[in-house]
């Protein structure tokens, strides 16, 4: 299953997505996407190594869905970190685009 | 209200400049994840799904509205415009930023608040009646005792590194309004045949993925040995409270595990060393402590209020917030008025600045300036004229605050849940929401009555589902919110633990099933007899039958 990495940025702690630059981003939609196992472990050794530089903290692996240019988690958890609280869409990434 | 002395003031200005060191640090580089964690639990700084979480101790629940218009202040300035107030009096921001608390921390010591002990494996806030001070009902105002237990507990040097985290809630009425047997510690204020009042002291209760109704060790105890009897169990449970398993750590683990006779037998050993030591109570100390909590300066007023008796008689609307949502006082001519955080189809507990501000006004109008947090997620103006009630009800209405449904079936109990809490496995807020929506007719929500429902996004509980006269627990089946009912819970001085009715609900169940739970018990109920007692009554059964029909 494709996979993406999340993580909370250190200075404001909000969730963001590891991209094709090896930059933190906001949206789902801008975050590279690992098709392998082994590309899965590439992104995410970058994701370390920018832990270890204290720009983000807790890095992990999620699923995704990928449809055209929509990326959407699997999981009910990383999709409310992806979007925003499901009671409050005026707030969050959902909010924004 | 409790003010500052240069302790408390030099304690807390510390802390923010200690603590704004510490992000610096942590900005630079020089702290890791793991090192900083600790540092910032001890400052109530969460790390959740969205950003940075920031709980503010809100001790034993009581707020002057200025602290009410700081906490409006920094919602709008440094969150989105909301807190949210939890089931233990205190109040949490969900959008924070790391870089900007030190500021805020700073900000609320200002108007002498702060972050401590609202985390961590230390002493939490102690949580008390909500009606503190103002209750008819009151042997003595629970406030001083949680004040002292606060002042010995505060970096207590001893219990800075507890096994687990400590919770103790304090009344002094009969009707139990703050969860007592439910607590690491509960207290309980009785009155001896001489006319003493003491404390019966409760250890080992507590919810989360073992709950416990607290079990009594001490039937009497007297005031002034509140502090050694205290220590004397934390320090039992600090030497012999489990480290090793995260599960088991709780001092109701230890407790049961060593069986309630030889924890009390512990205890009282203990404090046989140290009961006539540094921590006596002296009265003039707790007279000292007391005389913070000074009742306001109360008019001479009639018991009777022609013009609040006659608005209620031409205002049905009025006559139904009044029966619901105002309590009696022990002051002649004065009521206590809880304001709903629970309107249809709201978040539970959840504030806007707008509403914090507007309320800090009512405080300042009509009960100097005093409010208070529920456990519950409601606010409570504790010093109103029923002279002003009417006018109070006419401003509240406006502001969404006045929903009738105190202790009512849309009077719900919830956390976060997955929208928000790292920890959740599933969403509770939409339930809570839709039992709202579903229960949004006012006649109906009077017609089944008192009821409480309480709902938790994960077995820790912060939701009390345990002790739900209907209790809701989300969690996850393999990828799908799934939600476990349970009935017969109750968090009062008749607490017990909610049994699991059967096989859970799905998202799009569970609220029918509520609504199920709901018309049986309206079906089967005795005239006056409340939901409780119903199911104490009738058991399980007619709800299961109705819930899984063959």
């Amino acid at each position: 299953m494709p996979q993406a990495v999340i993580a909370s940025r250190l200075r404001d702690g909000r969730a963001v997505f590891l991209d094709r630059n090896g930059r933190w981003v906001e949206f789902i939609q801008d975050s590279r996407i690992a098709q392998s196992e082994p590309e899965g472990e590439e992104i995410m050794e970058s994701a370390r190594r920018s832990e270890e530089r204290q720009e983000i903290v807790d890095p992990y692996l999620i699923d995704v869905v990928v449809d055209g240019e929509a990326v959407r988690p699997v999981l009910n958890r990383e999709i409310i970190r992806a979007a925003g609280p499901t009671i409050r869409t005026d707030l969050g990434r959902q909010a924004k685009r | 209200m409790y003010r500052y002395d240069e302790f408390d003031r030099r304690l807390v200005d510390e802390r923010v400049e200690q603590f704004r060191r510490q992000v610096k640090r942590r900005l630079d580089g020089e702290l890791s994840e793991d090192q900083f964690k600790p540092l910032r639990l001890l400052n109530g700084l969460y790390l959740q799904l969205h950003a940075y979480m920031l709980r503010i101790a809100i001790p034993y629940g009581c707020l002057s509205a200025i602290q009410l218009r700081k906490l409006a202040h920094i919602g709008r300035r440094y969150d989105k415009g909301y807190g949210h107030f939890t089931t233990r009096q205190n109040l949490q921001f969900h959008w924070i930023k790391l870089e900007e608390t030190p500021d805020i921390l700073a900000e609320l010591a200002e108007v002498e608040m702060h972050g401590i002990q609202t985390s961590g494996n230390s002493f939490r806030n102690t949580t008390t009646d909500q009606y503190a001070g103002a209750a008819a009902d009151e042997l003595e105002d629970p406030r001083s005792y949680c004040e002292i237990i606060r002042q010995w507990s505060t970096l207590h040097p001893e219990f800075s590194f507890l096994p687990r985290k400590f919770k103790i809630a304090v009344t002094t009425t009969p009707h139990d309004r703050a969860a007592v047997k439910v607590h690491d510690i509960g207290l309980r204020m009785l009155r001896n045949e001489a006319g003493e009042n003491g404390f019966e002291v409760m250890v080992g209760g507590g919810l989360g993925r073992t709950p416990f109704v607290g079990k009594v060790i001490r039937d009497f105890l007297p005031k002034q040995h509140l502090l050694s009897y205290l220590e004397a169990i934390l320090r039992v449970y600090n030497q012999l409270g489990r480290r090793d398993n995260l599960f088991k750590a709780r001092i109701k683990i230890l407790v049961q595990q060593t069986g309630t006779e030889k924890f009390a037998k512990l205890v009282e050993e203990e404090w046989e060393q140290i009961k006539d030591g540094a921590l006596q109570l002296p009265r003039e100390e707790i007279e000292r402590i007391a005389s913070y909590f000074a009742p306001p300066s109360y008019e001479e007023l009639d018991a009777q209020v022609p013009e609040f008796e006659a608005k209620i008689a031409e205002n049905p609307d009025f006559q139904t917030w009044v029966k619901t949502n105002v309590f009696p006082h022990k002051q002649p001519g004065y009521a206590i008025a809880n304001l709903s955080l629970k309107p249809v189809g709201g978040t539970p507990g959840d504030m806007s600045s707008e509403q914090m501000d507007a309320v800090a006004d009512l405080a300042d109008l009509y009960s100097f300036g005093e409010i208070r947090v529920s456990h519950r997620q409601n606010l409570v103006l504790p010093y109103v004229k029923r002279a002003d009630l009417y006018s109070l009800w006419e401003q509240l209405s406006p502001l969404g605050l006045a929903t009738p449904n105190i202790g009512l079936t849309s009077d719900i109990i919830c956390c976060p849940g997955l929208d928000y809490c790292g920890l959740a496995t599933a969403r509770s807020i939409p339930i809570a929401e839709e039992i709202s929506e579903r229960f949004d007719d006012l006649d109906r929500l009077h017609e089944i009555g008192e009821v409480e429902i309480k709902i938790s996004g994960c077995i820790n509980a912060c939701g009390h589902h345990h002790v739900g006269h209907i209790g809701i627990l989300g969690l996850d089946k393999a990828g799908e919110e799934f939600y476990q009912l349970t009935l017969g819970g109750a968090a009062d001085e008749d607490a017990s633990l909610g049994k699991v009715v059967g096989p859970g609900f799905s998202g799009d169940e569970i609220v029918d099933a509520v609504e199920t739970v709901l018309d049986t018990y309206v079906s089967i109920r005795d005239e006056g007899e409340r939901f409780i007692e119903t199911f104490r009554r009738v058991g399980m059964a007619p709800f299961k039958e109705g819930l899984y029909p063959k």
